[in-house]
């Protein structure tokens, strides 16, 4: 636990700025403007707010995605906004657990195999560790209730299922962080409480953070804090859900 | 053109209903190429092997882009998980590659199954020059030397093109209106 604190401030947004350029009329939008957002070690911050003013944007910037217009990012104490493309690729495999809001799961790839992609992307392991994170993907399956779907391609599964598959394969690492976007729109009462268990116990067990893109109130309800974005700002940190503190540090 | 030659007698068994349009096709098509790449028996031969090559280049290079369009959320999905760029190139190059592989292996299987229907229908025996036994050695080592390297050099540009594509677009996840 000590460790942990030790590690707080895991991500730190100071002063974010992110424009593009219109394809067709050459004009600057501004997606975000003056974010400064700090998440520690087993928080969970969920992003809301209307659709199209940020929320996925900034999601894309924290997870190493795209580089930002202006302002800095600290993720794990590493500025990453003068990276290049290997080591922000480095970054991304070692401390980030994305989960993609449409899934993109590998059609040709069983579950576990999908849930296991993020490991088989990198060097060889020794059939010790192999073993291990066959049966540690297995147990993420199991524990969001994909236990009999395990040897199953994506095909067989509905999309509940595959949203279930993708937040295992954001898991499997044991990432710091993991940023999500919609993690849980597909989900039904009893998969929405399986994943929320399964990430409190990643935030108490583990210290990870979690930075998360939702309209879900039940899982706004879970979170340790709430950000609104409204035309790239954060306009506001809702009264009615005040900020909580980790529950490991409960 | 020889009229014993496959051409014209595919041809005739078509006019005369004996055999379906489509295989005399084939097999017309087949001749005609085989004789345009067979060992100089064209005077253009060198020429008519280059846009055979030429074809096998813009079909690799076809097939690899659009695979790379259509798996573009994949490849973007495989790269946010850690595959560096170099991997991706790669393992589209590996795969055009296979493909190339299996229309060189069809190519010879093909060629013997011609000349076989060629020699039923003349009445004489098989030649056992234009069988895939006999194309060994150097030939054929040069051969699928050069149509991999065609294939390489063909679907390098779309693999590339698809390492760098950008993450965010390619996740769908910014509108497709906004650009950089």
């Amino acid at each position: 636990m000590q460790a942990i604190r030790q590690q707080a401030a895991l991500l730190a947004l100071s002063g974010v700025h992110k424009h593009y350029r219109h394809a067709r009329c050459g004009t600057h939008v501004d997606a975000l403007c003056d974010i400064d957002l700090q998440v520690d070690a087993g928080e969970m911050v969920a992003v809301c707010g209307p659709s199209g003013h940020g929320k996925t944007t900034l999601l894309n910037l924290i997870g190493l995605l795209e580089p930002v217009s202006a302002g800095s990012i600290t993720l794990d104490g590493i500025g990453v906004a003068g990276l290049g493309e290997p080591a922000r690729r480095a970054l991304r495999a070692r401390l980030i657990g994305p989960v993609f809001q449409a899934f993109t799961l590998m059609p040709l790839m069983t579950a576990q195999e999908n849930v296991m992609l993020p490991l088989l992307l990198r060097r060889r392991l020794p059939r010790p560790d192999w073993l291990e994170a066959c049966a540690y993907a297995a147990e993420l399956l199991a524990r969001l209730g994909l236990a009999a779907h395990v040897h199953h391609l994506p095909a067989r599964l509905d999309a509940g299922q595959c949203q279930r598959v993708a937040i295992a394969r954001a898991l499997m690492t044991r990432p710091r962080l993991v940023v999500a976007d919609e993690p849980t729109s597909r989900l039904d009462g009893s998969a929405l409480r399986m994943v929320l268990d399964l990430f409190g116990a990643c935030q108490r067990e583990q210290g990870t953070a979690f930075v998360i893109s939702t309209r879900d109130q039940r899982q706004l309800h879970r979170a340790s804090r709430t950000l609104q974005l409204n035309e790239g700002r954060i306009v506001q940190w809702p009264a009615d859900l005040p900020r909580r503190r980790p529950e490991w540090r409960a | 053109m020889n009229p014993a030659s496959p051409a014209c007698l595919a041809l005739r068994a078509v006019l005369a209903g004996r055999a379906p349009a489509r295989v005399a096709l084939l097999v017309i098509g087949l001749d005609v190429g085989a004789l345009a790449l067979g060992a100089g028996r064209l005077p253009g031969w060198y020429a008519l092997s280059m846009m055979g090559l030429a074809v096998i280049a813009c079909v690799v290079a076809a097939t690899v882009s659009l695979q790379a369009q259509t798996r573009r959320r994949e490849l973007a999905t495989l790269r946010t998980l850690g595959m560096s760029r170099t991997a991706l190139v790669l393992m589209l190059e590996l795969e055009a590659l296979w493909i190339s592989a299996a229309g060189m292996l069809l190519g010879l299987l093909g060629s013997s199954a011609v000349e076989r229907i060629a020699a039923g229908w003349q009445g004489r025996p098989v030649d056992s020059s234009a069988l895939v036994g006999a194309a060994t050695g150097m030939p054929l080592l040069a051969g699928a030397c050069g149509i991999a390297g065609v294939t390489l050099l063909a679907a390098l540009g779309p693999a590339l093109h698809a390492a760098r594509q950008d993450l965010a677009l390619a996740l769908a996840l910014l509108p497709a209106h906004q650009d950089r």
